[in-house]
């Protein structure tokens, strides 16, 4: 255990200088003096980068005690002891850890008070001007980064504004009495094109506003800090770019990223919160033990090429022209920005919506086609079934249709021996002709009536009728076909005009069913009782009853309700379709069928359809 | 006989196929009468004269073979030639079977129907005069006295005039004059020809049958 600690130590020695400090670790608080103003923008956001840089770290916090000591309008050796005692007195009570300088006044004024002041603690500094800190001597535990503003920065940001750019004209406080950019002074000569110096301290702000107003338009505007006019009123640069850009007719190019905003097109600005991150690093290595004199002070670079979005649509500068990496604040939030969420829902709900009436279209189209299908299959079903009807009265329909033609013939031959005789009857030939086109017509007509039942249809055919129509037709395919059978039909009853809607061809074959079904009731019956009627009859003001009656053998009680499924047959050589495709006639057409057994024997099947004119009752 | 040409008896209730079948067969020289029903034939006079009936199978009422039935039991010879719109062969057996001359499908043929209508009339001519011969020979036969119906009896059935005297309790000659009397009123020459009108006239039934007997 002792050994492992001795290693410790001498490892941790070997690679940390400072073990020494590390003995003995700083308090965890930092003093920031600045030389700016409270409020001014530019120090203030390096104090806020600061401050929230030292406490990134949750778990270790840091004491963050700023001073802003506006040192544009104070100093002296009066202020600096007043100073001194002030500081004193305040942080009596307060170990404070780092000094931290901002700004290059302020680093001169902290290493003075060091001289009483926190003379061990380590200082690090910030927003120190190149040329301020190349003439200072830093005593041990100072460390800090310097910054440059450069001349040619301005010329290359102009020169993106102003495409023909051939002038600049400085607009601020006289360059030499300006801290950080004094050593414009020197860079002046190494350019050739046109450059004016308006003076602010020299001029009234009205004066200045005038004089912006009237610039060539091959010229851009560099602004570099207005403190005082020439009436002796001090000035917030900050501000006073405002009031200048109101008036100015050409682009204005800055330096400091807090002008951007102001009224400012772009250039090449000072991030405070660069400046600021980098402070703060160097004051958590101090506290973290690390010697302020082991921390190398550099030259960094803070710059970054900032456009005002409003200005370059102002001067029609194009957005793609510019640098790569160019930041562009204040562009207005496309729609999506400003209402992502809101828009996210709303595409979301539309999309879910399109998906669902997608969904119920495909299947509507699917139910379509299902049903459509399925309706060509009973169609199918019920054509098939008519054929079989029909098949079943084919010997009957023969007869019926030798009829003609054994007459058609016959006359046909006997016009042939008497055009052979000598005197040609004329008269005779004429009745012969008329006659034989009569049989024609009759065979014809059968024909078509069994074409009309074969037939096969894609949909139903609704159309209007008397009922008793179909019924008469009906009969008419049924009797031969009862007479072979030697089923007596009896006379039919009609009672009035039963104006039905539905497909012709349908309920005949219904009815066709019906019979067919009560003569092979009657089969087994002697000749005589083969007997079968049918009658139709009002229900009521709105319906049409048939009913089609035998003499047969009836049906047994426990099969009435039966008789009407599919593949249900009592016969031999049923195939049980017939009653159960009667059943889906009617019900297509909004009917009922049933069965009864009459108390004399034999049995009713009954069915009704809706009438589609009402009934005068 | 060559009086009246034979008469078609035509029973259809197809008043356009009866209409044309009567015309073709008038053009064709025979005499029609024309029927729309089986009742309706039944109700006029039943002749034997020459002639036959087309008779269609299935009409309303009556049907074909029903009618047939009904002729034959009243003992009419005119031979029935069947005309159907739609035959089957169980229809057609069943009519041929109960005496139709022929079974023809609609629509038939002039060469057909008529073919058929002349066979028809040729048997129909051969039974008339079959049975033209029988009532002659029954008129014959009812010459006959008493007596010589019963002599005529036995002598048919082989008996001798010995056998038949003593059966009747008379002389053998008696029986012998009745014999002679019996052959005059049958005009004919030999006994063997006498037995033949017999038979055909049923008074013998079978010549073993009454052997037998």
């Amino acid at each position: 255990m002792r050994r492992l600690l001795l290693i410790g130590i001498v490892l941790t020695g070997l690679l940390c200088p400072s073990v020494l400090w590390a003995a003995d670790p700083l308090p965890r608080s930092v003093l920031v003096l600045s030389q700016g103003f409270s409020g001014a923008p530019w120090p203030t956001a390096v104090h806020q980068a600061i401050r929230s840089a030292l406490n990134a770290r949750v778990s270790s916090p840091v004491a963050v005690y700023i001073e802003e000591l506006d040192l544009a309008r104070f100093g002296g050796p009066q202020f600096e002891q007043a100073l001194v005692s002030y500081l004193r007195e305040r942080y009596r009570q307060k170990e404070i850890g780092v000094v931290v300088a901002v700004g290059s006044d302020a680093l001169e004024l902290v290493l003075n008070l060091r001289k009483e002041l926190w003379t061990e603690v380590p200082v690090a500094f910030a927003a120190v001007d190149e040329a301020t800190a190349r003439g200072l001597k830093y005593p041990s535990n100072v460390t800090g980064s310097t910054m440059r503003l450069r001349f040619q920065d301005a010329v290359t940001a102009a020169r993106i504004l102003v495409p023909n750019f051939n002038r600049i004209v400085l607009v601020g406080h006289p360059l030499e009495g300006n801290p950080y950019r004094r050593q414009f002074v020197k860079e002046l000569p190494e350019y050739t094109m046109g450059l004016e110096r308006i003076d602010a301290s020299m001029l009234t702000m009205t004066e200045i506003r005038k004089r912006v107003a009237a610039l060539p338009n091959d010229a851009a505007i560099y602004y570099t800090g207005i403190y005082l006019d020439g009436t002796g009123r001090t000035l917030i640069p900050y501000e006073a770019l405002s009031t200048v850009a109101e008036t100015a007719n050409r682009p204005i190019v800055v330096d400091a990223d807090t002008f951007i905003g102001q009224g400012a097109a772009g250039g090449f600005v000072l991030d405070p919160i660069a400046v600021g991150q980098d402070v703060a690093g160097r004051v958590l290595r101090i506290l973290d033990g690390e010697a302020a004199s082991n921390i190398p002070v550099t030259a960094g670079n803070f710059s970054k090429l900032v456009f005002d979005w409003r200005q370059l649509k102002r001067w029609k500068v194009d957005e793609n022209l510019l640098p790569p990496g160019s930041e562009i604040r204040f562009r207005p939030p496309t729609m999506w920005e400003q209402y992502s969420s809101q828009m996210t829902i709303g595409f979301a709900a539309l999309l879910v919506q399109a998906a669902m009436i997608a969904w119920l279209l495909l299947e509507r189209r699917r139910r379509f086609f299902f049903e459509s299908e399925s309706r060509g299959r009973l169609q199918d079903v019920i054509h098939m079934d008519r054929v079989a009807v029909v098949g079943a009265m084919s010997a009957s329909i023969a007869h019926e249709l030798n009829q003609p033609l054994g007459a058609i013939l016959a006359n046909a031959e006997t016009a042939e021996l008497l055009l052979a005789a000598s005197p040609i009857d004329r008269d005779q030939l004429k009745e012969i002709l008329a006659d034989i086109r009569q049989s024609d017509q009759r065979a014809a007509e059968i024909i078509a009536h069994m074409r009309g039942l074969l037939k096969k249809t894609g949909a139903s055919e609704l159309q209007e009728f008397d009922l008793n129509d179909v019924i008469r037709d009906a009969l008419h395919t049924l009797e031969p076909e009862a007479r072979r059978r030697g089923v007596l039909v009896g006379p039919y009853q009609v009672q009035g005009a039963l104006p039905v809607r539905a497909d012709r061809v349908h309920l005949e074959q219904a009815i066709l069913n019906l019979a067919t079904n009560a003569m092979d009731a009657m089969a087994n019956c002697p000749p005589d009782l083969r007997k079968m009627m049918l009658q139709t009859a009002f229900i009521g003001a709105s319906e049409a009853e048939v009913s089609v009656i035998d003499s047969g053998t009836g049906i047994p009680k426990d099969r009435l309700k039966d008789i009407f499924q599919a593949f249900y047959t009592t016969k031999r050589k049923g195939t049980g379709i017939g009653l159960s495709i009667v059943r889906t006639i009617v019900e297509i057409y909004g009917g009922k069928v049933w069965a009864e057994n009459r108390p004399g024997g034999g049995a009713v099947f009954r069915f009704t359809l809706p009438l589609c004119k009402a009934h005068p009752a | 006989m060559t009086t009246a040409p034979p008469v078609i008896h035509v029973v259809d209730d197809d008043t356009s196929f009866r209409t044309a079948i009567a015309r073709l067969l008038r053009a064709s020289g025979y005499q029609v009468a024309l029927y729309e029903s089986g009742d309706q034939f039944l109700q006029g006079p039943l002749r034997n004269e020459p002639g036959c009936i087309l008779l269609d199978m299935r009409m309303a009422g009556l049907d074909g073979l029903e009618l047939q039935d009904r002729l034959r039991n009243l003992d009419c010879t005119l031979p029935i030639v069947f005309l159907t719109g739609h035959g089957d062969i169980p229809m057609s057996v069943r009519a041929i079977k109960t005496g139709a001359e022929d079974f023809l499908s609609k629509p038939v043929p002039k060469e057909t129907l008529l073919a058929a209508i002349e066979r028809a009339l040729q048997r129909h001519e051969e039974k008339r005069e079959q049975h033209d011969r029988i009532t002659a020979m029954r008129a014959l036969v009812a010459a006959f006295t008493a007596r010589e119906h019963e002599v005529f009896a036995l002598v048919v059935r082989g008996k001798l005039n010995k056998q038949i005297a003593f059966d009747l309790g008379a002389s053998e000659r008696t029986i012998k004059a009745h014999r002679h009397s019996i052959m005059q009123k049958l005009r004919v020459q030999s006994f063997a020809e006498a037995v033949s009108i017999a038979e055909r006239l049923g008074l013998v039934a079978t010549p073993m049958g009454g052997n037998q007997q």
